[in-house]
């Protein structure tokens, strides 16, 4: 089995702001520049997407919700993706869902629209059930 | 038989040794590798047995241990993307190369059956099928020559068996496999083709005169086939579990499904089952 078996396969990752999550080491650039957010809750669901056979893609719905204490507006990024998945204005509770497809983690961050600070941050681990092998042949295809 | 086993045998070794000559290639890896699954499922499985009846939980489920074992040429694995569950082998590998192998294996082609057996557990009694002897399993040596791509499977099985202990017989199996990964399904189409000899279906569905009775009068078959077509899914559940789903159809020869003894022409497999990856 990979090391990566023995992350947590199922229940959800949930980053708070900065404010709720300072204990935390993943809160983002907002807590490494202290400034306070109102974000209550921002969750993605499943935390980790399972595929058959290490290094294959992994293909999933994620389920994101998000909760403030105050209306604002925001933008959903995929880290390293310079183009929002989706923006809101004056929103203070959203759900939605988007498609998921990758070999690796994929990490989600939540901007401030003006400021274009990560507010919060979460991600979506891809597990196996078979791990890839260098034999040539008995379990090489399938 | 034996003999042509021997000679294919000697032909692949003396081509494994000029090749290895000629490529140089890098010995195979001949590290230790293993895997263990269980495998639960409930199945529509009917024998192939007309008589035989089908009505206790145990008919409709299975639990089945798949091993994989693989150390310096040597190999112990099942099949696992056939529905088949008597698809064990032990074998060694003549020649392995990127796309293509020809191993040595010992493995069970034929299912046996025990007629007096059957009809102790049958509530409808079939006068006469009781004299019907008892069929050994078809075990046999076999020379396997395997072919590769990325998400093709192709085999070719030659084999002797000696299910009866005095007339031996052999089988010619052929079998393709294709992947297609949808998501995060793989599902695998397969066909097969089995050429079975005259001595094999005479042993299996056979009626000698000293079995013969009225309702099962004496029966000599000619040789024999059967046509084979799955599909096989494989779903990922966790990190540990996989949702499996299959179904098999089975088209016997005339020679077999004409035997006073019955034998089914037509045979479907249903399955659906959780595997447990260790």
């Amino acid at each position: 089995m990979s090391s990566s078996r023995t992350l947590l396969w199922c229940g959800a990752v949930v980053f708070s702001g900065m404010t709720q999550a300072s204990d935390t080491t993943t809160a983002g650039a907002a807590t490494e520049q202290n400034i306070a957010t109102p974000v209550e809750q921002f969750s993605v669901l499943p935390a980790t997407c399972i595929t058959l056979r290490q290094g294959r893609k992994c293909f999933a719905t994620i389920t994101i919700k998000l909760t403030l204490s105050a209306a604002g507006s925001y933008c959903l990024y995929q880290q390293g993706i310079d183009e929002p998945i989706q923006c809101w204005n004056q929103v203070s509770t959203h759900q939605f869902s988007v498609p998921f497809e990758s070999s690796e983690k994929v990490v989600y961050q939540l901007k401030d629209q003006q400021s274009h600070h990560i507010i919060a941050q979460a991600g979506v681990e891809v597990s196996w059930v078979h791990q890839a092998t260098s034999r040539k042949r008995r379990w090489r295809l399938f | 038989m034996h003999r042509l086993i021997a000679a294919l045998l000697f032909m692949s070794l003396a081509g494994s040794a000029l090749a290895d000559d000629i490529e140089s290639e890098a010995p195979d890896d001949d590290s230790f590798q293993w895997q263990v699954m269980f495998e639960y499922a409930v199945q529509y499985d009917p024998t192939v047995l007309e008589v035989a009846e089908h009505d206790s939980f145990n008919d409709f489920s299975s639990g089945s241990f798949y091993l994989d074992v693989s150390y310096n040429g040597f190999f112990i694995q099942t099949d696992r993307h056939r529905t088949s569950t008597f698809s064990g082998e032990f074998g060694y590998q003549l020649i392995e190369r990127d796309d293509w192998g020809l191993d040595i294996i010992a493995k069970v082609y034929l299912h046996g059956f025990d007629p007096a057996s059957i009809e102790r557990n049958n509530d409808k009694k079939h006068p006469g099928f009781e004299k019907i002897t008892e069929r050994n399993f078809g075990g046999g040596i076999a020379l396997r020559y395997s072919y590769f791509e990325e998400n093709v499977f192709f085999s070719a099985d030659l084999a002797t068996l000696d299910p009866s202990g005095k007339n031996e017989g052999w089988l010619f199996d052929l079998y393709y496999s294709h992947l297609t990964v949808y998501q995060n399904w793989d599902i695998y189409s397969g066909v097969g083709l089995s050429y079975f000899s005259q001595e094999l279906v005479d042993y299996y569905a056979g009626v000698t005169e000293q079995e013969s009775s009225t309702h099962y009068p004496v029966y000599q078959s000619g040789d024999g086939y059967k046509i084979e077509a799955q599909v096989f899914g494989l779903y990922p559940l966790s990190q540990d579990w996989a949702f499996t789903a299959g179904m098999t159809h089975s088209l016997y020869s005339s020679s077999f499904s004409q035997s006073p003894i019955g034998l089914r022409k037509n045979i479907t497999l249903y399955k659906l089952g959780v595997r447990y990856v260790f």
